[in-house]
């Protein structure tokens, strides 16, 4: 039988860019997520803060009842912005974009040690399972 | 046909990850994990089963019948 090792981490809890070849994949890989959860969003746009301060976003993203959702790039981290910090909706939404973020962040790692995705559900209790392999 | 690798992945809704290798054997397995996680956050913890110390022992018993010829 094959050697099965389980590891538990926390990945991507700032949600770090990682600049690859001037390719931003941070933000690549949040698009890519923001496109699976059918969020619209905007580029390079204004959205006004919980303190009503007009911040500069990269992106503004549309979710349920029209709310907005702003994303900045801070340091290297991406950050988001709504004016309402007690929003459920907001909360909500930011879970499963960083949920489908760290999805395709972890994609394009596997993918680059020359992994191809076999498999992909959706769990009951709200996980996303994936099963990922390669021959040598 | 060469062998087969597998990773099985888990993100729950708080972002927690949880990976598990198939098809690897001794500690190539948490060098895979620790390559992969690499440029994408930190390990909290590795659990290894009953199999990964089962490679152990035998690659340990192989070394030993190799020293004693």
């Amino acid at each position: 039988m094959s050697t099965v090792v389980c590891l538990t981490s926390t990945v991507c809890e700032n949600m770090n860019l990682t600049e690859v070849n001037g390719v931003a994949i941070g933000m690549q890989c949040l698009t890519q997520g923001l496109k699976e959860l059918n969020y619209a969003y905007e580029k390079e746009k204004e959205i006004e803060n919980c303190h009503q301060e007009i911040i500069k976003v990269r992106l503004l993203i549309t979710i349920l009842e029209g709310k907005k959702i702003g994303v900045v790039e801070n340091n290297g981290n991406v950050e988001f912005i709504v004016n309402d910090l007690n929003c459920e909706i907001s909360k909500v939404a930011i879970k499963k974009i960083r949920q489908r973020y760290s999805k395709f962040a972890i994609l394009h790692e596997l993918e680059s040690k020359g992994y191809a995705k076999v498999k992909e559900e959706k769990l009951a209790n709200g996980k996303i399972r994936m099963v990922v392999e390669k021959w040598d | 046909m060469g062998l087969k690798y597998q990773v099985v992945i888990e993100i729950d809704e708080d972002d927690q990850i949880t990976m598990e290798t198939l098809g690897f054997k001794g500690p190539k397995c948490v060098d895979e994990i620790k390559k992969i996680i690499k440029n994408l956050g930190q390990i909290d913890t590795i659990e290894k089963t009953k199999e990964y110390y089962e490679e152990e022992k035998s690659k340990l018993k192989s070394t030993q019948k190799n020293f004693s010829k």
